[in-house]
């Protein structure tokens, strides 16, 4: 067997060995640690080289009372599900620069994945082929030439094999080339899913740490008044939800729809019928326009070709379930947000991602209209949209955004509210006459 | 027929026939008591939630009840019962499934035979199923390693393939998931679906996946069909003669060229399109899923979903497939 090389000092997945520390001083740690933490996204070279020092005389002391921080903040995490998401976002950011910046030798590289994602999960380069009695498999061959060069070797990359099991991301994407069940890519290609998977065993290791709640009054004490600092210290991010446009009667301007939802209000309107996932994402998208669930119902009711012969009472009575269940006035009772572009292109309908390059081209180009100007674009103009639409379908979408309003800058588009957040003001959709019309409490 | 005849058919089948060992071939029997069944009564009622000691009690159950379809389903830490229903109990494991089944084929059907309808299906149309099952399995066993895939008929228009491998017993939702997303070169339903950049597809998978799908595009076609699909006349005539002097053989070169046509008329997507499997992923990732067992009986067309032999996967022909309720199908079609 190899002999293994200790994993770096920063790492601090472990527990401390030795919790015997006076409790006001081990909260101060853990403040310490908070922070660190908050001042990582501002400067973050900086915070590594302030904090983590390399050659100190106590060196042993400080990384021992980082650990004990760290597990401290663990321990309030495992009481408090928002400040568990919090600690393993910023922790997750934070083993990321640390990797970037004090990982230096494949060694040392090659231990933090094996403890991140198993040490049965990952193998060496030779290590995999002689395993898997592949040293004749010449894609590997090719592989070797491509990133064992002089070059790779200045940048520290090199070939690195992770069970497919533990990078599905990598094997949806197809990254790399899979062979018996192992993934064999460089080793900057698996960066991502390396911090992925480190947010995910400090989860596990948040709700192993809740064992030692209710053991000792003292721990139980300091973790609780710690818990109600940090909820009103810390600043949660939320997921980005899209807001809502109500109030203006938006679902009256199709003009101001996505592609995604214009295409499926096309589509409605021609067919008179739509797959479950896309009646979800239109139902949505209208709500957060501002209609109403009765409006809704109307719609529906009006759009779908299923129902003939059946009155409204009875569309109400059947198919209102589902309508009303978007509006969380049925079994869950959610409020559901519009999903994300990115959660769009995985699970419901972008146009970008689902529909072949012709038909898409043909439905960018005519079916795409404006109410202040006749749209017209060529071929050339689509040509680089529809290039990347397989690759970057938000990126297309902002590019597409920018040749129908002729903006030269406008921000990225990660959801489709902002299409028409964007594109309201614009068209001028939004007049200040219309937001002093609005009745007030008086 | 009646359901006493029904019943008698049943009865029949499965005490005389249906051998209950056969489904070591797909589940571990050693956690058997723990695996949740699921069942049709002759009624027509929908049973689910029941476990059996052992396999010999599974087949007294199937001899006594003769049920019309019966399903398997995952493993729990407790038996499965209608106390303990399984949302009560924790999940331990279901082995890897693939179905694939000619309703998500509707859309390119048109174009390989004159079969419609839910209830229609030819050794024509068979083909698609059988190409996608060629390219899963050797997919699966060369860049996910699996060694043991079976294939079974569903009995009526699809297959499911169950892979035994003991580590794809515990993958969870996203794992199956990127399984499904690696093989799928398809993406979406429909005629307009997109798909794949070639670039996307990598090593031996694109190489595998052109070679399957042009082979079978490719035999018995006609000068004609390559000039109406926008090769150049001159193009159709090579590739022709090729076939012709090869006897029909699909190599290497041949599909390196009809490859280089089909970029230059634009007409590779169409063609994948037209072939490339397509999974129905929902039941891959639903870990709770209840499947066909093999050699069981599908209760309405009385077909016997057997496993199938790879070997001879081509000529399997579902409508040649016989029937234990005889003439039943002819009375209710």
């Amino acid at each position: 067997m190899n002999q293994r090389m200790p994993l770096p000092n920063w790492f601090l997945l472990q527990a401390p060995p030795n919790l015997n520390i006076e409790v006001q001083a081990w909260r101060k740690l853990a403040w310490n640690r908070v922070q660190l933490l908050e001042k990582l996204p501002n400067n973050p070279s900086q915070v590594v080289r302030d904090f983590f020092p390399s050659y100190e005389e106590e060196i042993d002391q400080i990384y021992d009372d980082f650990r004990l921080g760290a597990y401290l903040l663990r321990l309030v995490a495992a009481t408090n599900s928002r400040l568990e998401s919090w600690l393993i976002e910023v922790e997750g950011d934070l083993f990321e620069r640390l990797y970037y910046d004090r990982t230096e030798s494949p060694e040392e590289k090659l231990e933090i994945y094996r403890e991140v994602f198993g040490e049965e999960n990952v193998l060496k380069y030779e290590e995999f082929k002689y395993k898997m009695d592949e040293e004749n498999n010449p894609h590997l061959a090719e592989l070797y030439q491509q990133y064992h060069t002089s070059r790779s070797r200045a940048k520290g990359d090199f070939l690195i094999c992770v069970h497919y099991t533990k990078v599905p991301w990598m094997v949806s994407n197809r990254k790399g080339y899979l062979r018996k069940g192992w993934v064999v890519s460089n080793e900057t290609s698996f960066r991502g899913v390396l911090k992925k998977a480190f947010e995910r065993r400090l989860e596990k290791e948040i709700t192993k740490a809740q064992d030692l709640l209710g053991i000792r009054e003292d721990i139980d004490n300091v973790v609780q008044s710690l818990e109600q600092d940090l909820s009103k210290h810390v600043q949660i991010r939320s997921q980005y939800s899209g807001g809502d446009l109500g109030g203006q009667d938006l679902f009256l301007h199709p003009e101001v729809f996505p592609p995604c939802m214009l295409q499926i209000y096309f589509e409605i309107e021609k067919t008179g019928r739509l797959v479950h996932v896309k009646r979800l994402q239109l139902g949505f998208f209208l709500k957060r326009l501002g209609m109403s669930v009765n409006d809704q119902l109307h719609f529906w009711y009006e759009k779908s070709v299923d129902n003939v012969g059946q009155s409204f009472s009875e569309f109400q009575r059947t198919s209102g379930y589902q309508i009303r269940h978007l509006y969380g006035l049925e079994g869950g009772k959610k409020d559901y947000n519009v999903p994300q572009c990115s959660t769009i292109a995985t699970g419901y309908f972008c146009p970008y991602t689902h529909l072949a390059p012709a038909i898409l081209t043909e439905f960018l180009k005519n079916n795409y209209y404006t109410t202040k100007k006749n749209l017209t674009l060529g071929d050339s103009q689509l040509n680089s949209v529809i290039s990347i639409s397989g690759s970057n379908p938000t990126q297309a979408c902002t590019q597409y955004f920018r040749l129908v309003y002729n903006r030269t800058f406008y921000r990225k588009i990660v959801h489709p509210l902002q299409w028409t957040r964007f594109a309201m003001k614009i068209e001028g959709l939004s007049t200040p006459k219309e937001s002093e019309n609005k009745p007030t409490e008086e | 027929m009646t359901i006493k005849n029904r019943r008698n058919a049943l009865r029949d089948y499965y005490s005389t026939d249906f051998d209950v060992q056969v489904l070591s071939r797909v589940i571990e029997f050693s956690s058997f008591s723990t695996r949740e069944f699921g069942f049709v009564s002759l009624s027509g009622k929908f049973f689910r939630n029941i476990a059996f000691e052992n396999p010999k009690a599974l087949q007294d159950f199937l001899i006594d009840r003769c049920p019309t379809d019966a399903y398997i389903g995952a493993l729990y830490d407790n038996p499965p019962s209608r106390k303990t229903p399984i949302h009560t109990l924790e999940w331990k494991g279901h082995e890897l499934v693939f179905d694939i089944d000619l309703t998500d084929y509707d859309a390119v059907r048109k174009f390989v035979c004159d079969c419609t309808g839910a209830n229609q299906v030819c050794v024509r149309c068979w083909q698609l199923i059988n190409i996608s099952i060629s390219l899963i399995d050797e997919t699966m066993r060369r860049d996910f390693g699996m060694n043991e895939l079976v294939w079974l008929f569903s009995g009526r228009r699809g297959v499911h393939g169950w892979v035994r491998d003991p580590e794809t017993v515990n993958l969870d939702r996203d794992q199956r998931q990127s399984i499904i997303d690696y093989l799928s070169v398809v993406k979406g339903e429909d005629e307009t679906a997109r798909v794949q950049d070639r670039k996307l597809l990598k090593y031996e998978f694109r190489k595998r996946t052109e070679f399957t799908i042009f082979k079978y595009a490719l035999k018995d076609i006609r000068r004609k069909d390559l000039v109406e699909m926008g090769i150049s006349a001159s193009a159709a005539t090579k590739i022709v003669s090729q076939l012709k002097h090869q006897e029909g053989k699909v190599d290497e070169n041949l599909i390196r060229r009809f490859n280089k046509n089909l970029a230059s008329a634009n007409k590779y997507d169409e063609v994948i399109r037209r072939w490339a499997p397509r999974i129905d992923h929902k039941v891959t990732i639903d870990l709770r899923r209840l499947l066909r067992m093999p050699t069981s009986i599908h209760g309405k067309t009385g077909r016997v979903a057997r496993i199938l032999d790879l070997n001879t996967i081509f000529e399997f022909n579902p409508e040649d497939e016989p029937s234990i309720f005889g003439d039943i199908n002819k009375e209710t079609e």
